[in-house]
């Protein structure tokens, strides 16, 4: 007998849109980043700054204020928390950092200058035995690169004080090499393990695997990522929480785990590997459905449901879930007393086939929630797929119901962009009167589209008009319903070959009109020049200040005076 | 229509010039193709010695995957397949750093010297500068040891891609990206007594107001000892410069000057990148990777010295027929004054996979100079996107190079190419 547990009473509320944070402690600023893109939802909304406006963030009194050197690329969007009491004293707003090169680091979010050395620093590796995987290990990931440690954004629960990390190690015993995946879980005070931190995901050596959640399909360490954000989900019977993982490589998969014990609660595939098992992720007609989406596949609503969107594979509807949208429902075995994550409704696009055939991922863009809105279909997701033309010939876009995801070719409806897009995630934000989701696609410009009762606009009814060449994943800041300020990251260099050197640019759009406020090259001679960008990068907002992740720092923007000239 | 019928002897005329042509025609062969299980991403200019071996360095790849510095053999026997020995492989632990970024140098004794982007110092994390010294024994193992790690502050950061420049003295030359006084590159020096222990010193700190910014190419050295170079952004129009700094001597303080600021116009140019190369008049040649047209691929140029600021000639201005974008810089015939280069279209902006090119000056002083195309890349046969300048055997005139992706269809990680030209 299987009991659904999404529909349960919600002990967790505050997990959903943008938690909120203890009050009283802080000087100023009264907002927690605890997830990527700042909820379940990946609405990628702050709506409670303050400080930074449409008419002071501009290059005379806005832009880099500092940086702090860290160890390795920064893929994971950075976390923030206000007001924390670190374990060897001070009160810190702290901003956290995982890098390439398996490092969590903990700063201090206001000031470089005094606090030049992070509050906490520690790193997984312990070389030559415990080593850094090389992005040359594993199925055509060197663009992520050079080495894969900590891709994933991490996720913080602040009533125990734990950020979780997904880390990859490269390791050697005499002639023996295994490829580890491990859960961490850290006090965000000090950096100490927490109790059963780290588990081990898998060990294993070669192209082996292991068999996780009872599914009876392997899970090959050497070959599988943890792109996605981890993601922090309301359960009944899970006072903190279950703690779901994404992952992309021979197969995409999604595992949840008990957050206090560490313990695998259910996993769930999207490829048996039997269709074609010989074949190369990223080469046209070989994908396996790999769970990525330019690191925000995976999504959860305020009930617990959670969604994953695929790339590119082998669909068969049943155990073979390429180029869809899969609803996921932990559900509770009790004659077993085992979980299950059961696929409970899913949609897939018309053009599955011809996605599978050409590797245009559907999956390649991570979802929008959306808020409830009235109308018939009240409960929305916004997702976009790779490239118009090939296979789609208007559109790219799609909006799905939660209620009823509507199966193959099920949308309710469907937008046109240009280029569809390949490394972006979008963003929503509400005038209180206007409902805006903003998206970046590849070589297009940052649109808006507008969502009410009536489902979303299938065209754009704003748009910027500088383009960004690699699409870009913006986030917003605002007080509440006014100032809002879209930001976005471009990268320059060719995404599709090596990567390459050339600085982050940071950009900030009036959110009502998409007019440009600022820009990191703007300002002379370099003053606000960020480091070397990387993919999947977000613009974390917080209290005032912009945080930048990049191939050899975080960069801090805030209102002036900046931190050359 | 009327045929006209050759005779025997007309053909024959024909065919000798036919097959004169074809034996002179510039002809390309791909010498080796990186692949995943070896190394890729073989980036900038090759360095030959005088028995016709290539030096270069992978940007990714090796037994550690973070990169390589690799020796290309010719064959014994004409025809045959060139053969690849990896001197070194990169780390990514240690204080050795990873990544390299930079082409060789060389000096007299065989140990190379070069740049990391990664590695180093364990807290910036931020490059530095790295010696290979060969073997004691034949067959021995290459010895690799970082001269300098740098710190990320006033010291620089992030090493240019560009080649270091090596005195006689042992005194190596070079640039980074970030890092120095304003965070946008500084000009350093290394110096030894003995080529072991070396110390670094800033001679400036590129990005004060107006000034050039993220130094980018290789730093030429006269022979007054003045250091000559290219910043890709800055200047007076903040679309990069080529400056020139004169060490302090004795009664004068150390000088940073801008012999020429980019994008004053839109036919100048904008972002200069790679070497410059000097004639015997003085003048200085070089690329700029984007302006001199509204379409943005870049252009060859000259500058001529003259007070109070130097003169440009633009050379050539890259067209999508001729490759867009070089980045690599040039190459000199000295027998007849052609020039080489190579176009990449990295940002992905324009179609085409790159190409080699030959600048010919003109007959008449003030004349064009004559592009020719003499190859153009095919990304997945002989690969794309080459972003050095060529290496010209002055023997044969032979052209080598690298190409950093492509060359082979299925290599998930867009391998690479060594390539020559023959008969440019």
């Amino acid at each position: 007998m299987y009991r659904s547990l999404t529909l349960a009473i919600i002990l967790l509320s505050t997990f959903a849109f943008s938690q909120k944070t203890p009050q009283g402690l802080a000087p100023t600023g009264t907002v927690n980043v605890l997830t990527r893109q700042n909820d379940n939802q990946h609405t990628a909304q702050n709506l409670q700054e303050t400080i930074l406006t449409p008419t002071n963030v501009n290059s005379g009194s806005f832009g880099k204020v500092f940086s702090y050197p860290v160890d390795g690329q920064v893929y994971a969007e950075p976390l923030y928390v206000q007001n924390l009491t670190m374990a060897h004293g001070g009160v810190h707003n702290v901003v956290f950092v995982a890098t390439e090169y398996d490092s969590i680091y903990a700063f201090d979010a206001d000031s470089e200058a005094s606090n030049p050395n992070p509050l906490w620093h520690v790193n997984f590796l312990n070389p030559p035995t415990v080593a850094p995987v090389p992005c040359s290990q594993g199925s055509g990931i060197c663009q992520l690169f050079p080495v894969v440690g900590i891709t994933s954004t991490p996720v913080i629960n602040l009533a125990t004080n734990t950020i979780y990390a997904v880390v990859r190690t490269q390791e050697t015993s005499g002639t023996t090499v295994n490829w580890v995946v491990r859960l961490h879980a850290l006090d965000i005070t000090s950096g100490a393990e927490k109790t059963g931190s780290p588990a081990t995901i898998c060990s294993a050596t070669g192209n082996a695997g292991c068999v996780l959640g009872g599914t009876g399909a392997q899970f090959g360490p050497h070959h599988q990522q943890s792109r996605p954000g981890l993601l922090l989900v309301p359960e009944a019977g899970f006072p903190q929480g279950v703690l779901v993982i994404g992952f992309s490589g021979d197969s995409g998969w999604v595992l949840a785990f008990d957050p206090t014990s560490l313990k695998l609660l259910a996993s769930f595939y999207t490829d048996d590997e039997k269709a074609h098992s010989t074949k190369t992720p990223g080469i046209p007609g070989e994908g396996h459905s790999g769970i990525w989406a330019a690191g925000g596949a995976v999504v959860a609503d305020t009930t617990g449901n959670i969604y994953a969107i695929t790339g590119d594979g082998f669909w068969d509807g049943t155990i073979n879930w390429g180029d869809s949208l899969v609803k996921l429902v932990l559900t509770f075995n009790s004659t077993t007393g085992t979980y299950s994550l059961v696929p409970a409704d899913y949609f897939t696009t018309s053009d599955q086939a011809c996605r599978y055939a050409h590797g245009l991922d559907y999956g390649s863009a991570g979802p929008l929630i959306l808020p409830p809105q009235g109308g018939s279909t009240p409960n929305l997701i916004f997702t976009t797929g790779k490239q118009v033309g090939t296979c789609e010939t208007t559109f790219a876009g799609y909006v799905i119901n939660r209620d009823n995801m509507g199966h193959t070719g099920g949308q309710v409806s469907t937008m046109s962009l240009p280029n569809g897009g390949a490394e972006q995630s979008p963003a929503y934000w509400s005038t209180g009167t206007t409902q805006y989701i903003y998206n970046g696609g590849d070589a297009d410009a940052l649109r808006a589209f507008t969502v009410s009762s009536a489902g979303v606009s299938t065209s754009p009814v704003l748009a910027s008009t500088h383009l960004f060449d690699s699409g870009t994943s913006p986030a917003v800041s605002a007080n509440g319903t006014t100032n809002g300020i879209v930001w976005a990251l471009e990268r320059l260099d060719d995404p599709d070959h090596q990567p390459g050197f050339q600085p982050a640019v940071l950009h900030a759009f009036n959110a009502t009109n998409l007019s440009e406020l600022y820009n990191s090259s703007q300002a002379a001679s370099g003053r606000d020049t960020a480091g070397p960008s990387v993919k999947f990068q977000v613009p974390m907002i917080a209290n005032g200040k912009v945080y930048v992740g990049t191939q050899t720092e975080l960069d801090v923007y805030g209102l002036c005076p900046c931190a050359q000239k | 229509m009327r045929f006209r019928i050759l005779n025997l002897r007309n053909a024959l005329l024909i065919m000798t010039l036919a097959l004169s042509t074809l034996a002179n025609a510039a002809t390309e062969s791909t010498l080796f193709t990186f692949s995943e299980q070896t190394s890729f991403w073989p980036q900038g200019a090759l360095i030959e010695d005088g028995t016709g071996n290539l030096f270069g360095t992978t940007r990714a790849g090796g037994t550690y995957g973070v990169g390589t510095v690799f020796e290309l053999s010719p064959p014994a026997v004409s025809g045959g397949a060139w053969t690849i020995t990896y001197l070194y492989n990169f780390v990514p632990y240690g204080s050795g750093g990873f990544v390299p970024v930079s082409e060789l140098v060389r000096d007299q004794a065989g140990a190379f010297y070069g740049t990391v982007y990664s590695g180093g110092d364990p807290i910036c994390n931020c490059g530095g500068v790295y010696k290979l010294v060969p073997p004691t024994v034949s067959g021995g193992a290459w010895t690799e040891s970082m001269l300098y790690a740098f710190k990320g502050s006033a010291d620089g950061r992030l090493p240019a891609a560009a080649a270091l420049a090596l005195t006689a003295k042992g005194t190596l030359y070079g640039v980074t990206v970030r890092g120095g006084t304003w965070d946008s590159g500084v000009l350093y020096q290394l110096t030894t007594t003995n080529g072991t222990s070396y110390t670094e010193s800033v001679l400036f700190s590129f990005g004060d107001l107006a000034d050039a910014s993220t130094p980018n190419g290789p730093v030429t050295v006269d022979s007054s000892g003045s250091l000559y170079g290219v910043a890709s952004l800055g200047g007076a129009f903040a679309q990069g410069a080529v400056y020139k700094y004169v060490p302090a001597s004795k009664g004068h303080l150390a000088t940073e000057s801008l012999l020429f600021s980019f994008g004053g116009s839109s036919t100048t140019g904008a972002g200069p990148s790679g070497n410059l190369i000097f004639d015997v008049g003085g003048n200085i040649y070089g690329v700029t990777n984007a302006g001199g047209s509204a379409n943005d691929y870049g252009v060859v140029y000259s500058l001529a010295p003259a007070k109070p600021t130097w003169t440009q000639t633009i050379l050539y201005t890259f067209s999508k027929s001729s490759g867009v974008n070089p980045v690599g810089g040039l190459t000199w015939n000295h027998t007849n004054n052609n020039l080489y280069g190579t176009t990449s279209s990295l940002n992905g902006l324009t179609s085409g996979d790159g190409s080699v090119f030959k600048l010919v000056p003109p007959a008449v002083k003030g004349g064009a100079w004559t592009e020719s195309t003499l190859f153009e890349f095919t990304y997945a046969v002989s690969g794309g996107y080459p972003t050095g300048a060529v290496t010209r055997d002055t023997k044969t005139g032979t052209l080598f190079g690298t190409a950093i992706n492509g060359g082979v269809t299925g290599c998930d990680l867009f391998c690479g190419t060594v390539w020559q030209i023959a008969n440019p």
